[in-house]
């Protein structure tokens, strides 16, 4: 960072103390993702080292390690491959860790994660206070802690607070983020026990206060931070009100914390917390409600936050002293660096998928939809490194698989040359991006990144222009590499027999505008684009029905947000039939037989093909004969979506 | 309760539960035999003895329906628990004969029916849940939203 970065950010970047140490500046990165990168055991593999290297490289003045369980059973494991802590013999990885924090000039806090109801993901049961059976199936089903169990818990947790100390870590923290075993002791829904842990809200309480101070005890002179939740969004179960859950934080204050973490939901929450469909600054309210009711405890607060300039003002406006920040830096590890530098047009924004946590959920390793590097970091081919031989590319297609690939060869020396038959950048996504209901302005931010690095790195972008045979042969042999990244377009031979032809409208053309729609229109397929163009028009007043083959709807969508796309067809009350294939299309409308036989007639002003998609593939023959290099990246190979599209771009960038 | 009738009533509705659950057949025939699942009115889970509605796979083709004490999570022996507000309740009693899984699912968005599940998600599988899970949009409930 040069000497005059930061002063657009005045708070942000202002240096604090905490406790005994000196922060160089206001940004704490939290541990909200853990990798599962590690071994079964908990033990730490180069693989996450290396990608803590790179987190401990953002520039955050203090760094929180990711979350690591306590116990030598397992029972406070959520995650397939979490790191453990609960036993002398992981220590070196964790000083190596620590030492990267130091070394780049950050605090160092190490998160011990105990997920109680979430967690025993080898043991096949969890450990509650209270017998609450689980209501989303994929956690294990539950067992009352004794008293006696309590207690080992809490030592188990000042154990290996005093591990992370030993290992060079500045301080710890515990967490009730997201319902993990403090959430359930504090909570009502969970703790239904009659002893001196249960009731009131200072005997549930009880078990955060005696893990204080037993941290406390264990790791003198060194700060504990906790995360708690302003708002548990467990209302509607019987959990705590928001009153409860402040009443809460007032007694962790109470009992010496040196920090608290504000948070919001738990992960069986009816409503979304974390998703792109909540608008960024939605819960600041929270830190500031902490922050008032605890003017002297050091609140950090990130949910849903992912911009530094509304988190400098929040700072400046006494919000909150610290900005949490995780995703945001899994998507750009710069992004500390371009703020303070008032380059954020350069930055990759996370976009809320929540592919790292669904990914996660399925016991695998996360990645970041922005980000193609995180967790290969190890891996040096996946770098971007000078090219041996400098080479002239084309890249046929403006959309993220086609600019990832020229953004990637032209950092690596190339002279890139993207050809784009449409008028601006963005390809396909763009049209996608600017109908979508959860957060337009987060999709269309990965446009705008390509149009500004396009820019900035001199990448030559042909609008207008559709490469052929004929403009090949006009510019052979200027070019020794061609990337076919064209995109795909709905298939129309998976469309039903139409009286008369063109009475089938592409999905893609119509979420470009460039069709336009009757007022009554059948969508033909309820994956994403036919799902999002629905919605779309639902709510620009038109009459939709949905007709889909498969028994469900979102088939093709992440699995975080497949309910986001139920829940939108039923709040918008889109008739959806599901079983259904269109047998014929007629001016009048669409004839569909059900999985009965069924048989019903829609009419329809305008019938939009959603059906499965085919990748532009053309191409790929057509010049083969006319160029050295021929290569294919993106739906243009197999369509799927924004993330492979921008990982298979990437992947190609770094490898030409 | 709406229409006057009690949610003990409601449970004790035996033939019109039987009369829905054979229209749903197919609903539930990929279960295995002793597999059940239970409705229990919300304020009955803090009282002993409670009662529940209990749908069982039963050994021959079909599914029976009958009311049986509840004594708490922990001895219920289903593998499946829907808490219900009685404002839940008696609307998917009311739904009974047209369309009462569309009920339910839509009492579960209304946050007036509560799912508990009380085995592990590979028993649940295994047991053959899957397509009733799916069919009240529950398989989609993921974590971290």
């Amino acid at each position: 960072m040069n000497k005059s970065a930061g002063k657009s950010l005045p708070y942000l970047f202002q240096k604090a103390t905490w406790g005994r140490f000196p922060v160089r500046n206001r940004v704490k990165y939290g541990a909200c993702c853990v990798s599962n990168y590690n071994e079964r055991d908990g033990r730490i593999t180069p693989r996450e080292l290396a990608r803590t290297r790179v987190i401990a490289g953002t520039g955050c003045g203090i760094i929180t390690n990711q979350g690591a369980y306590p116990d030598p059973k397992g029972e406070g494991k959520a995650y397939f491959r979490q790191v453990a802590l609960h036993d002398d013999r992981f220590l070196p990885e964790f000083e190596k860790i620590a030492g990267f924090i130091h070394d780049a000039g950050g605090i160092a806090v190490q998160q011990i994660l105990h997920a109680g109801r979430y967690g025993g993901i080898d043991l096949g049961y969890c450990v509650q206070p209270s017998v609450v059976p689980q209501t989303l199936p994929h956690f294990r089903p539950p067992q009352e802690l004794t008293r006696e169990q309590i207690r080992a818990t809490i030592s188990h947790h000042a154990d290996a607070a005093r591990r992370a100390v030993k290992a060079g870590f500045d301080g710890t923290e515990i967490t009730s983020f997201m319902g993990y075993l403090l959430a359930n002791f504090n909570s009502r829904f969970t703790n239904q026990r009659t002893d001196e842990y249960g009731g009131s809200l200072e005997n549930r309480g009880r078990f955060m206060c005696e893990m204080i101070d037993a941290i406390k005890q264990a790791t003198p002179g060194h700060p504990l931070v906790i995360r708690l939740n302003g708002a548990e969004l467990m209302d509607s179960r019987g959990g705590n009100t928001e009153d409860e859950c402040f009443e809460l934080m007032a007694l962790a204050g109470r009992s010496g914390v040196d920090m608290i973490s504000v948070t919001v939901g738990w992960q069986e929450a009816p409503e979304s917390s974390i998703g792109r469909d909540i608008p960024p600054g939605h819960w600041n309210r929270l830190a500031r409600r902490a922050k008032q009711m605890l003017p002297d405890v050091p609140i950090a607060f990130g949910v849903r936050l992912p911009n530094p300039e509304m988190a400098d003002a929040c700072i400046g406006n006494g919000d909150f002293d610290f900005w949490e920040v995780c995703r945001p830096l899994l998507a750009d590890p710069e992004l500390l660096q371009k703020a303070a530098e008032s380059r954020m047009a350069e930055n990759r924004r996370c976009v809320g998928s929540l592919n790292c946590l669904s990914r996660l959920f399925r016991d695998l390793p996360y990645t970041c939809t922005m980000n193609p590097a995180l967790g290969h970091e190890v891996e040096p081919e996946t770098a971007i490194t000078p090219a041996a031989v400098k080479k002239n590319v084309m890249v046929i297609g403006a959309g993220p698989a086609g600019m990832e690939c020229a953004i990637a060869a032209r950092k690596r020396g190339h002279t890139v040359t993207v050809f784009e038959k449409g008028d601006c950048i963005g390809g396909n996504f763009k049209s996608y991006a600017g109908i979508d209901l959860a957060n337009s302005d987060d999709l269309l931010s990965v446009v705008r990144y390509y149009e500004v690095m396009a820019e900035k790195l001199g990448i030559a972008i042909k609008l207008n222009t559709e490469v052929n045979p004929k403009l090949m042969r006009s510019v052979l042999h200027q070019y020794d590499v061609a990337v076919v990244a064209a995109g795909a377009r709905i298939d129309r031979r998976l469309l039903p027999p139409c009286e008369q032809p063109g009475l089938v409208v592409d999905a893609l053309e119509v979420a470009a505008a460039r069709v336009k729609c009757g007022h009554r229109v059948v969508v033909l397929g309820a994956g994403k684009v036919g799902l999002t163009v629905a919605e779309s028009l639902k709510t620009r007043g038109h009459e939709v029905t949905i007709v889909e083959s498969a028994k469900r709807i979102a088939g093709d969508v992440q699995p975080s947000f497949k309910w986001r796309h139920t829940a939108w067809v039923e709040d918008l009350k889109i008739e959806c039939l599901t079983g259904t294939r269109a047998k014929n299309v007629t001016s009048a409308g669409v004839t569909v037989v059900n999985d009965k036989g069924e048989e019903k007639f829609i009419a329809a002003d305008t019938v939009v093909g959603a059906v499965m998609r085919c990748g532009n593939q053309e191409l790929f023959h057509e010049l083969e004969w006319m160029i050295d290099e021929l290569h294919g990246c993106g739906d243009a190979l197999v369509p799927r979506g924004l993330t492979q599209a921008i990982h298979d771009g990437y992947r190609l960038g770094v490898r030409i | 309760m709406g229409q006057g009738i009690s949610a003990h009533e409601i449970l004790a509705d035996i033939p019109a539960w039987e009369a829905m659950l054979a229209r749903h057949a197919e609903t539930f025939a990929p279960l295995l035999p002793g597999c059940s699942l239970a409705l229990v009115p919300k304020a009955d889970t803090e009282r002993r003895p409670g009662r529940m509605l209990v749908w069982e796979r039963t050994g021959g083709d079909g599914m029976k329906a009958e009311v049986r004490p509840f004594t708490g999570y922990k001895g219920c022996g289903v593998d499946i628990l829907f808490a219900a507000e009685e404002q839940g309740l008696a609307a998917i009693h009311r739904a009974l004969p047209d369309r009462p899984l569309g009920e339910m699912k839509a009492a579960l968005r209304r946050g007036e029916l509560f799912l508990f599940v009380m085995k592990s998600r590979d028993a649940l599988i295994d047991a053959g849940w899957d397509e009733f899970l799916e069919t009240l949009g529950l398989a989609y409930l993921g974590a971290c939203r």
